[in-house]
């Protein structure tokens, strides 16, 4: 038994430095050694079930098997994936490979990084790898929290963001709007839509700002300007530049411009969807979100509606449009037993089987059984090409924006900081809008709140 | 001399179990709060290094725990005062009025006790939603618009909609629990005072409340340390603190700073807060509601 | 007996019955709309024109299927029986010959033991259930064995150990209000300590034990907080809920949700409606003065 598991442990070795070294290139070679190190191993993948189900999953799994034969996959999917994972990792089962993206309303992968609980991965990004995805997907704070050049964080999964609206109410045969775009048509087109009954934005929780503020933020800003807000610079919200971006913020969620019910719904346990179907019902012209809502509001989208995503408005005079690359990420515990498989499982992510099996995958509606195609892009060059036939021509589009001239993609989050008392990033930055929404604080009172907090953030950081 | 020490035996051998079991699973890990108040460590991997009563300092400044904290203590108070007078008051009718279908009453009015705090979260989610809420749309279908509102949304309301459905599940059992005091006092004490001319609304001042005076006082300490849990429970799935922590309350908040904040160790000094927190206020409370107890 | 009415007394009657009906209502009605949202399809929740007090369209049971499907609640149901059931069991066991100690008899360090039984009232079990978790965590990497996580047994025994306070504290309030003269004739009859306590404390405190149990069942079978950080495969029906809901919830299946409520909610009502004649007279008897 024991001997087993010292020659498991020199086999494992070699195959890391050889990985390290780059002579693992040679694709039959790299397959002995898998098969060799594989034997018999149990590799524990924890994956968050959310809109995309639970079947890319499988796939995955069969696929890895497949490819590194001994291998057997063991798959942990759940909705309260954070909860789970917070006990089994407290009882020291920790899992191998850990799909949980940041800016979850629980926190889980921020509080694992404050904690320094996930493993330096920059080895599985060699130059081949980083050659085949997408340009600067790796530089941001979401793939390097803290900013030291070091990936502790893969992105598998994005999604550019913006403002999502009912297409068929700027388009075709029953338009009746014209689609802003600086902030100036933006607001005049509330104006317009509330003497018409409707509202002009809603948006599904105080959390889904995140993508619009960093998006606003280098739009107003530049890129220089919002890499060092993401560093918590202390002039961020008292410059120029910062306070636009909260003016317009205050202006947007004050009860003029957002429907009524938004605050009590956001709070609301699965209220967010609610939100969202406003905008389908016609309540409300625009949202921020995701591409991951057409799939995550199937089931109650009439056949003849049409989604449509425009990045947040700019301002006037600015040449250029900033879009938020939205990404998910996966990550590898610091004790995760099978480090060097975990590796490889997320550079398999990568790969031309993964790829295609996300962009192949489908979501089943429960009570009907039907399906529907709800493609997962991965950030590597040419995925977003080749969605498959039957995806909606919005989703085609929402990918192409990025390729538009004139488009800057902006990715990243708020850098991680050592853990602060009292401070829950998501609740100190997004919530007072809620409050700004009701009349319980003002634009200044929130930009006091931010300075503090970038103050405290910056004292933290390491 | 003999029978003093079997009975010490006895005595001994009665309560072991009980103190093994209390210390066990209740003490020991209470005494584990407390010494990881003191840390400073991570709520996953309990990676720690100790640093005294700083926790306990930062709590003071700490506005959001101030909120959660003034938010809890109004809570525990119109939860207590609201269900004490509706339970008394309904105890007091279903004790002694005479008409038609108390027991169906009774029994109706216990239903909400026993079901699941999350069947309740999800009932009050149904009466609550802004558009297509029970409540609204009732106000809406007997024309009183003006009476609809944003019972999850409006920072005004929403701490009171929570108190509402807080003291909805709470009637129940404390009425049932002063009807049976009620029923305890004799019938001859009623009977003197309606010879005497009292009215029912004197009687019930003059006998029947002072005569469950001391149940009442009992149940008190009930209502602070199941308050205190309750609310927890009910804020966490019902509106998790918003909006924009207008309905956080101390132990949700301690929930979030020990998991969402990577700050376990403050959280847990939340927690020992809100322990003497809740003994001091029982103690309080019980002091000043000290009477001369009636004995009937 | 009052039995003149005063002229007063008919709006006093009418203001009484308005009272009373309108609490009747405010808990008849959510937990019935339930009841009839529990067979309603997914389209009936969600959308423009949507009317929440319209009856169902068609009697969409399915939803009753899937629930119990997905939140595995044959096998739940199961578990909740059994852990119910062994707690309410060790917890008698246990607080029925502490609370008469405790009660009837002078020793010495008993106001401590009452004083430290008064003071577990206070400790909420919500924060110190990590604490007990990583000790039986810890039991387990001490002693190699797999034992103390996920075990039936465990949970029950912990249920029972938060419910000791409690339950000393009501039964040796009950046991105080006995005479001592049962106990004095007890033993000139020559039974001995432990006779006189099964035989002849015990049956009285009947009233009491019953309110203990139909209390602590509820707390019991309606738990979810520890049984949710302590179990994993063998989890519990509040548990299982508690998932369901979790994922219907970012699924939008509400008719699903709402089926899952009824399921947990039924067993409760039935058992309610059987017994809920005993819980009150329990109650009534239970010496609960304080």
């Amino acid at each position: 038994m024991k001997m087993k598991m010292v020659k498991k442990l020199v086999a494992l070795s070699l195959v890391s430095a050889m990985a390290v070294s780059g002579l693992a290139a040679c694709g039959s070679s790299k397959d002995d050694d898998s098969k060799s190190e594989g034997d018999g191993k149990v590799l524990k993948v924890a994956a968050f079930e959310g809109g995309n189900g639970t079947q890319i999953w499988e796939d995955i799994k069969e696929a890895f098997e497949k490819e590194n034969e001994g291998v057997t996959v063991e798959l942990e999917m759940s909705s309260e994936l954070d909860q789970d994972l917070t006990k089994e990792i407290q009882n020291g089962d920790v899992p191998d490979v850990v799909y949980y993206n940041l800016g979850q309303e629980s926190g889980f992968t921020e509080t694992m990084l404050k904690e320094g609980a996930i493993a330096d991965i920059s080895d599985v990004f060699d130059d081949e790898l980083k050659g085949r995805l997408l340009d600067g997907i790796l530089d941001g704070t979401d793939a390097q929290p803290y900013g030291d050049g070091k990936i502790y964080l893969a992105p598998i999964f994005y999604t550019p963001t913006g403002f999502w609206y009912n297409k068929n109410l700027f388009e075709g045969p029953n338009a009746k709007y014209t689609l802003p775009t600086t902030w100036e048509e933006f607001f005049a087109l509330g104006d317009q839509a509330k003497k018409d009954g409707v509202s002009l934005f809603t948006f599904p929780q105080a959390g889904y700002f995140d993508a619009t503020m960093y998006t606003m933020l280098a739009q107003s800003g530049g890129m220089d300007f919002y890499k060092k807000a993401l560093q918590y610079d202390a002039d961020t919200w008292t410059s120029a530049e910062g306070k636009k971006v909260l003016d317009t913020i205050g202006k947007l969620v004050s009860k003029d411009y957002t429907q009524a019910d938004t605050v009590a719904n956001a709070n609301a346990d699965g209220g967010f969807k609610i939100n969202q179907q406003n905008v389908i019902d016609g309540k409300a012209l625009f949202m921020p979100n995701g591409n991951w809502v057409i799939s995550e509001m199937a089931a109650s989208t009439p056949s003849d509606y049409e989604w449509g995503m425009m990045p947040a408005p700019k301002w006037d005079g600015d040449t250029q449009q900033s879009v938020y690359m939205f990404t998910e990420q996966m990550w590898v515990p610091a004790d995760a037993p099978n480090m060097d498989l975990a590796k490889e499982f997320v550079k398999f992510m990568y790969s031309d089987t993964v790829v295609d099996i996300l962009l192949a995958n489908e979501t089943t509606n429960k009570e009907t059984g039907e399906t529907s195609p709800s493609p997962v892009v991965a950030p590597v060059k040419g995925a977003a090409e080749k969605l498959p036939e039957g995806v909606s021509q919005t989703t085609k589009d929402c990918y192409a924006i990025t390729n538009q001239e004139g488009v800057v993609s902006v990715t990243g989050k708020w850098a991680t900081t050592e853990p602060i008392e009292g401070l829950n990033m998501n609740d100190a930055v997004y919530k007072p809008i809620e409050s700004i929404n009701t009349g319980d604080m003002t634009v200044d009172d929130w930009q006091k709140q931010l300075v503090e907090t970038w103050q405290k953030c910056a004292e933290a950081a390491k | 001399m003999n029978r003093g020490k079997s009975q010490r035996r006895f005595v001994f051998a009665c309560l072991a179990p009980a103190v093994i079991l209390v210390v066990l699973f209740i003490f020991v890990p209470t005494i584990n709060v407390f010494r990881m108040s003191l840390y400073r460590m991570g709520g996953i991997t309990n990676k720690k290094s100790f640093v005294g009563f700083s926790n306990f300092i930062k709590l003071m400044d700490d506005k959001n725990f101030l909120e959660a904290m003034q938010n809890s203590i109004a809570i525990i108070v119109l939860v207590t005062l609201c269900t004490i007078v509706i339970a008394v008051l309904f105890a007091a009718l279903l004790s002694r009025g005479k008409f038609k279908g108390k027991n169906f009453f009774r029994i109706i009015f216990y239903i909400p006790n026993i079901l699941s705090i999350v069947v309740i979260a999800g009932i009050f989610g149904a009466i609550y939603n802004p558009s297509t809420g029970l409540l609204n749309t009732f106000l809406e279908a007997i024309h009183l618009d003006g009476l609809k509102h944003q019972w999850m949304g409006d920072p005004k309301i929403v701490l009171y909609s929570v108190i509402f459905a807080l003291v909805w599940q709470a009637i129940g059992y404390y009425m049932v629990m002063y009807m049976a005091s009620m029923a305890a006092i004799p019938e001859d004490l009623y009977e003197a005072a309606s010879l005497d001319g009292a009215t029912e609304i004197q009687i019930f001042f003059k006998v029947t409340l002072p005569l469950i005076w001391s149940n009442i006082r009992t149940t008190l300490t009930f209502y602070i340390i199941s308050t205190i849990n309750l609310s927890f429970l009910f804020v966490q799935i019902m509106t998790n603190g918003g909006p924009n922590g207008k309905t956080e309350v101390f132990l949700n908040y301690m929930y979030k700073q020990a998991y969402g904040a990577g700050v376990y160790g403050y959280g847990m000094a939340i927690g020992v807060v809100v322990f003497i927190f809740s003994f001091v206020l029982a103690a309080i409370v019980n002091k000043i509601t000290d009477r001369e107890v009636l004995e009937f | 007996m009052n039995k003149k009415h005063k002229p007063s007394s008919i709006i006093y009657k009418v203001f009484i019955y308005v009272a009373l009906i309108a609490l009747a209502i405010s808990i008849i009605v959510p937990v019935a709309w339930v009841f009839m949202a529990s067979v309603k399809t997914n389209s009936e929740f969600i959308g423009a024109g949507t009317n929440p007090w319209a009856l169902p369209k068609e009697f969409h049971y399915q939803n009753f299927i899937t629930a119990f499907r997905d939140a595995q609640m044959g096998e739940f149901f199961l578990n909740s029986v059994i852990v119910t059931a062994v707690a309410l069991i060790l917890l008698l066991i246990i607080a029925l010959p502490a609370s008469y100690a405790i009660s009837r008899f002078d020793f010495k360090g008993r106001k401590f033991l009452n004083a430290m039984f008064m003071a577990g009232l206070f400790i909420n079990i919500n924060y110190i259930v990590v604490p007990i978790f990583l000790m039986l965590s810890g039991a387990n990497k001490a002693l190699h064995v797999e034992f103390f996580l996920d075990n039936r047994f465990i949970l029950s025994l912990i249920y029972a150990s938060s419910a000791l306070p409690f339950t000393i504290y009501l039964l040796s309030g009950y046991f105080k209000t006995l005479p001592k003269g049962f106990e004095e004739a007890a033993y000139i009859d020559g039974c001995g300590h432990f006779k006189t306590m099964t035989k002849i404390m015990i049956p009285m405190a009947k009233p009491s034990i019953l309110t203990v149990i139909m209390f602590q069942f509820l707390a019991f079978w309606n738990e979810y907080i520890i049984a949710y950080t302590l179990m994993d495969d063998h989890g519990t029906l509040a548990m299982g809920l508690k998932n369901l809901m979790a994922v219907e919830r970012t699924a939008t299946n509400y008719g699903i949700m709402y089926a899952g409520l009824v399921i947990v909610m039924i067993p409760v009502l039935v058992l309610y409606i059987c017994v809920q004649k005993q819980l009150t007279q329990g109650m009534t008897l239970g010496g609960l003065k304080g």
